[in-house]
């Protein structure tokens, strides 16, 4: 039977984990005490620790648990297409988190969630005091080089023997990108009960000018500064799968050189040019990629922002989703289509 | 705005209730917010949203279609031109005039394009509303505090738009 999902019933929660954990297999499971991690605008997250018995090895971690909420921005959510990519990427040159557990019922918890473990580091997120660069140069150079490096890593798996071949997402090169616009389509539809002409326009023109992708990779869809940890100077971990999918690479491109990501830095989220990604990408993964190729992923990728600034107001209005960040995104409207117009202009 | 005023401030009220007067510590600073929710209580029946823009943007959209109906032959928009009432009809109204230029939008841009001779001309006064529209809710929408808000730090200063972020660990 399914049960709601309290993000609050933190003992209840602990309690039905130490359980699921158990039924995969694992002796003496103990799940330490549950702490709310307020930040993050979708999943809920917790940080545990947990121990257990592995036939007969013992393992201590410390964990994270994400959780996809019924009220949430996107739900419903499905934890199983970030759970098997990060599973197939762990090993390869993504730095990406040990994943453990994941269900996309809602017996357990009430709703969708995996468990992986907690890396060290800090996110550097997009919005500096002044709207200028986020990095001294030789940290940029530092950074920018591994973040380049990852995505670059990312786009070269092999995906087609492993289980990533099954999450979604459109693999005909000739229709990858219009399936892309209709997806988001659709999802505007469901969130905003009035008709926005600008996001409208935009899906016109996008599907208009629709490229054929030159092949197909894994999209991680929200690949950008404020999504990965660094420590060290050394980026430990590429977060925030949940938007991933199969499709035209060069979407991951375009996304990191939205607007939002770099304020008034004249760099793609403060790290390049769009001429040093486009090249540094190429020397890394062997492709040619036009700044045209950029710049039409660059405004559908603005476009997906600005759908996703009226999910957070679906979810403020009507999912009770009482996440005052929620409505604040929403007051944010008019600078998102702006930005749509804009980038939809520099790709024309 | 896109959101209704009065969810709005049931979701103020809440947050203050809920996720910060419990961690409010200081008697005063906690008596102070409490305040905050009995002003909200009171001037929430008094509020709606400024009708002045409202009309503005009703007014623009109607002259927008009527010169566009002239770039389209045979066109017949119901633009309409009566008065409104209350706020609600006007949101209303400004709604279904956007569903109409959407329906424009998409009559100019489909794959019937090419029977509209001035098609470009009609396309120019849309995108024209469009911007221009945008640009005067601009000068009513404040830059977001989202880095403040991702750090829960104080900052002198935010000069950028977009949501998450998080600072400790993939937490």
């Amino acid at each position: 039977m399914n049960r709601a999902f309290d993000s609050l019933d933190v003992d209840g929660i602990r309690t039905r984990l130490s359980a699921f954990i158990a039924a995969q297999g694992l002796s003496e499971v103990s799940v330490g005490p549950l702490h709310r991690f307020t930040v993050g605008f979708s999943w809920v997250t917790y940080g545990f620790r947990a121990a257990w018995r592995d036939q007969g090895v013992a393992v201590e971690r410390h964990l994270i648990l994400r959780v996809g909420p019924p009220n949430g921005i996107f739900a419903p959510y499905k934890a199983s297409p970030e759970f098997i990519t990060l599973r197939a990427l762990a090993g390869s040159d993504v730095p990406v988190p040990r994943v453990y557990w994941y269900s996309d019922e809602c017996e357990t918890l009430g709703a969708p969630f995996f468990v992986c473990d907690l890396v060290p580091g800090e996110a550097p997120i997009p919005w500096t005091h002044d709207g200028g660069p986020a990095f001294d140069d030789a940290r940029r150079e530092n950074l920018g080089g591994q973040f380049v490096a990852a995505l670059a890593a990312l786009h070269r798996f092999k995906w087609q023997a492993t289980p990533v071949a099954g999450i979604d997402g459109t693999t005909d090169p000739l229709t990858t990108a219009r399936a892309q616009i209709d997806h988001w389509e659709r999802l505007l539809a469901r969130w905003s009960p009035r008709r926005v002409p600008m996001l409208e326009l935009a899906a016109i023109w996008l599907r208009t000018h629709a490229p054929v992708a030159s092949r197909i990779g894994i999209v991680h869809g929200d690949f950008r500064i404020g999504n990965f940890l660094e420590r060290d100077g050394r980026i430990t971990a590429i977060l925030d799968w949940e938007l991933v999918r199969l499709g035209d690479p060069v979407e991951d491109l375009g996304w990191i050189c939205l607007q939002a990501w770099r304020g008034r830095s004249p760099h793609m989220c403060h790290f390049f040019t769009r001429e040093e990604l486009r090249d540094r990408y190429a020397a890394l993964t062997g492709l040619d990629v036009s700044l045209a190729a950029m710049r039409y992923w660059e405004a559908f990728g603005t476009y997906k922002l600005a759908v996703m600034h009226y999910a957070a107001i679906h979810s403020f209005e009507s999912g009770g989703f009482n996440d005052l960040r929620m409505a604040g995104m929403g007051a944010q409207i008019p600078r998102m289509l702006l930005q749509v117009e804009t980038a939809m202009e520099r790709a024309a | 705005m896109n959101i209704g005023l009065q969810r709005l401030l049931e979701g103020i009220l809440a947050t203050l209730r809920d996720d910060v007067i419990p961690h409010v510590t200081e008697p005063y600073a906690r008596g102070q917010a409490v305040g905050v929710i009995d002003l909200l209580n009171n001037i929430g029946p008094r509020l709606e949203w400024a009708r002045g823009p409202l009309l503005v943007d009703i007014e623009e959209k109607r002259a927008v279609l009527h010169a566009v109906a002239g770039h389209i032959p045979g066109a017949a928009l119901p633009v309409g031109h009566e008065a409104i009432g209350v706020t609600t009809d006007l949101q209303a109204e400004r709604d279904r005039l956007d569903g109409l230029i959407c329906d424009v939008l998409a009559e100019l841009m489909g794959e019937g394009a090419s029977n509209f001779p001035e098609r470009d001309q009609a396309l120019a006064l849309i995108r024209g509303h469009l911007h221009d529209s945008l640009t005067r809710e601009m000068k009513l929408t404040r830059k977001p505090l989202f880095a403040e808000i991702a750090s829960g730090k104080q900052e002198p200063q935010q000069a950028s738009a977009a949501p998450g972020g998080r600072e400790g660990s993939n937490r």
